[in-house]
C-alpha cells in the first residue's frame, strides 16, 4: 500500500494517521463539555466518518440519517457523559448502534448498500494506485464489501478498522466478550482475503459467505449484492 | 490462491486490525488495500452534517433538558423557545460563515489545529460543500439546520420567531416569512435532509417516531457502559412526540 500517501482529500488527519487514528480525544472532550464549539467540532470530525461508515454496514443508505440522529443525541448527552472505559469513540458509536437498531426495527426493511463494488477492485488493482484513487468511491466500495460479511463479522472488523476501537472496546460496544469479537473479526478477514484472492484468480464472484447460503438471514440488514466480477484485477 | 490462506492466523489478523485505522498498514495484498480504503481519511461529504451537529451542540447548551432538536419539545416557555431558536439560528449562520450561506459555495477555515497534536494544519480544510441554498434543488446543510431549528424550536410561536433577525437568512432563502413553513417542510423532506417522513424533524404526526409503543426501548441516555445488542438498557428519556 505504498501508494497510499493519502495527501488528497483528508480533512483532519495527521500526516501518518488514518481514519480511526487513536488520537487522544480527552482534551477536546473536556473542552466540549465546557461548551467549546471548536472542541466539539474536533470530536465530530474525528468520529463522524467512522460512525458513518460503520452505519453503512448496518443500515445502508440510511446511514446519514442515522448518523444525524446520533449526533443530535451526542450533543444532547455530552455533558452528562462521564469518560470511562472505552472512551468517547466507543460511547459515540454505541449511540450510533442503538440508533441503527431502532431504525431497523422501525422500518422493518433491509436497506441496500448501493455501492459499485467493482470499483474497488478496479482501483485497487490499477497500476500505481495513488492517493487520488483511494477516494470516496473506493472507501464506500470497501465498506460495502466488508458489509457483505455476516453482520457480527462486519461489525467486528469495522469497529476496529474504521472506528478505531481496540478489541476490548469493540466488545463493549457489541455487548460481547473480546475473544468472541476477535474471532469474528478474524473469520471475516479470512473470508475477505479468500474472496479477494478468488477474484484475482478466477474473476468470478465468490460463493455467498452469509449463513443460510445466500438467503436473507433474519436480522441481516444489508442486502447482499454479490460483488460483480472485476473488470481488471491488475 | 497465493496469498493469505495459510498465513492468516489470529495474530496477523490482530496486527492488521490494529494497524489499519492508524494508517500503518502498508502491505500490498488486496486485503490490506481493502482495509486501507475502508479506513481512508474523511472526505468532506462525510462531514456534511457538521453545521447541524454544531447547532445541536449549542442548542443543548442552551437548555439542558433531554430533548432533541428534531423532536417537538414541550418547552414551557414560548419565550425560551424563541431565545433558543435565536441562539441556534445565529450559531448555525455563524457556523456556515454567515455570508457563505447566501453564496454558492463556502469554505471554512479549519479551526482545529489547536486540538490536533501533530496535525499539519490540514492542507485541505475542506468543509462540507454547500451549494446554492437559494435553490430548492440543492439545500445547504445550514439551511437544513435552520429549518430543523425552526420546526423543532418554535412550536406555537412561529410568528414571533420569524421576527427574529437571526432567521433572516432563512426567510430570504424561503422567499418570505409566510413561506418559511412550507419551505422548511420541503427542505426537511428532501433527500439532503434525509427526507424520510419518519425523520421529518419534529413532526410526529405522520409517523410517531417517539411513540413508546413502537419504540419500547429508546436509546439509553447514557450508554456509557456496556451496551447490549439492543438498547434495552437504562430507561429512556425520549420525549414522545
Amino acid at each position: 500500500m505504498d501508494g497510499v500517501t493519502r495527501d488528497s482529500g483528508p480533512v483532519m488527519t495527521a500526516a501518518d494517521s488514518g481514519l480511526g487514528d487513536p488520537t487522544d480525544l480527552s482534551p477536546a472532550l473536556a473542552a466540549a463539555r465546557d461548551g467549546d464549539e471548536q472542541a466539539f467540532r474536533v470530536l465530530y470530525r474525528a468520529v463522524q466518518p467512522g460512525i458513518l461508515r460503520y452505519l453503512y454496514a448496518l443500515v445502508g443508505d440510511d446511514a446519514e440519517d442515522v448518523a444525524s440522529e446520533t449526533w443530535l443525541q451526542i450533543a444532547r448527552d455530552l455533558r452528562s457523559y462521564r469518560e470511562e472505559g472505552a472512551g468517547f469513540r466507543a460511547w459515540a458509536v454505541s449511540i450510533a448502534r442503538h440508533r441503527a437498531m431502532d431504525h431497523l426495527r422501525y422500518h422493518r426493511r433491509r436497506p441496500t448498500v448501493a455501492v459499485p463494488v467493482e470499483e474497488f477492485i478496479h482501483l485497487a488493482g490499477a497500476e500505481g494506485t495513488s492517493a487520488q484513487a483511494i477516494d470516496a468511491i473506493a472507501t464506500r466500495a470497501a465498506i460495502a464489501w466488508i458489509a457483505s460479511l455476516p453482520r457480527e463479522q462486519a461489525e467486528a472488523i469495522l469497529l476496529r478498522v474504521v472506528v478505531g476501537l481496540d478489541a476490548v472496546s469493540a466488545a463493549q460496544v457489541l455487548g460481547k466478550r473480546a475473544g468472541a469479537v476477535r474471532t469474528a473479526a478474524y473469520r471475516g478477514l479470512r473470508t475477505l482475503a479468500e474472496q479477494l484472492d478468488h477474484y484475482r484468480t478466477n474473476a468470478r464472484p465468490p460463493t455467498d459467505t452469509r449463513q443460510g447460503s445466500g438467503a436473507d438471514a433474519p436480522g441481516y440488514p444489508v442486502t447482499r449484492k454479490a460483488p460483480p466480477a472485476p473488470k481488471d484485477m491488475r | 490462491m497465493t496469498t493469505n490462506r495459510r498465513s492468516w492466523d489470529k495474530d496477523i489478523a490482530e496486527h492488521v486490525l490494529r494497524d489499519a485505522p492508524a494508517g500503518r498498514l502498508h502491505a500490498r495484498d488486496p486485503l490490506s488495500q481493502l482495509l486501507q480504503a475502508a479506513a481512508a481519511p474523511a472526505s468532506a461529504d462525510e462531514l456534511a452534517f457538521e453545521h447541524e451537529a454544531i447547532a445541536a451542540f449549542h442548542l443543548s447548551a442552551q437548555r439542558s433538558v433531554t430533548s432533541l432538536p428534531r423532536r417537538r419539545s414541550k418547552m414551557k416557555s414560548a419565550l425560551a423557545k424563541v431565545l433558543t431558536l435565536k441562539a441556534i439560528a445565529v450559531l448555525a449562520a455563524v457556523s456556515a460563515g454567515g455570508v457563505a450561506l447566501a453564496a454558492s459555495t463556502g469554505v471554512m477555515p479549519n479551526p482545529l489545529e489547536r486540538f490536533l497534536p501533530g496535525a499539519p494544519g490540514s492542507a485541505h480544510p475542506t468543509p462540507p460543500a454547500t451549494t446554492g441554498p437559494g435553490s430548492h434543488g440543492t439545500t445547504s446543510p445550514s439551511v437544513i439546520g435552520l429549518c430543523r431549528a425552526f420546526v423543532a424550536g418554535v412550536g406555537v410561536d412561529r410568528g414571533s420567531a420569524l421576527e427574529d433577525p437571526a432567521l433572516s437568512v432563512l426567510i430570504t432563502t424561503a422567499g418570505g416569512k409566510d413561506k418559511v413553513d412550507g419551505y422548511c417542510t420541503e427542505v426537511l423532506a428532501s433527500p439532503e435532509a434525509g427526507g424520510d417522513p419518519p425523520h421529518s424533524t419534529g413532526e410526529p404526526t405522520a409517523h410517531p417516531t417517539g411513540e413508546p409503543s413502537t419504540h419500547p426501548s429508546g436509546p439509553p441516555t447514557h450508554p456509557t457502559g456496556v451496551p447490549s445488542t439492543h438498547p434495552t438498557g437504562p430507561p429512556t428519556t425520549r420525549t414522545a412526540g
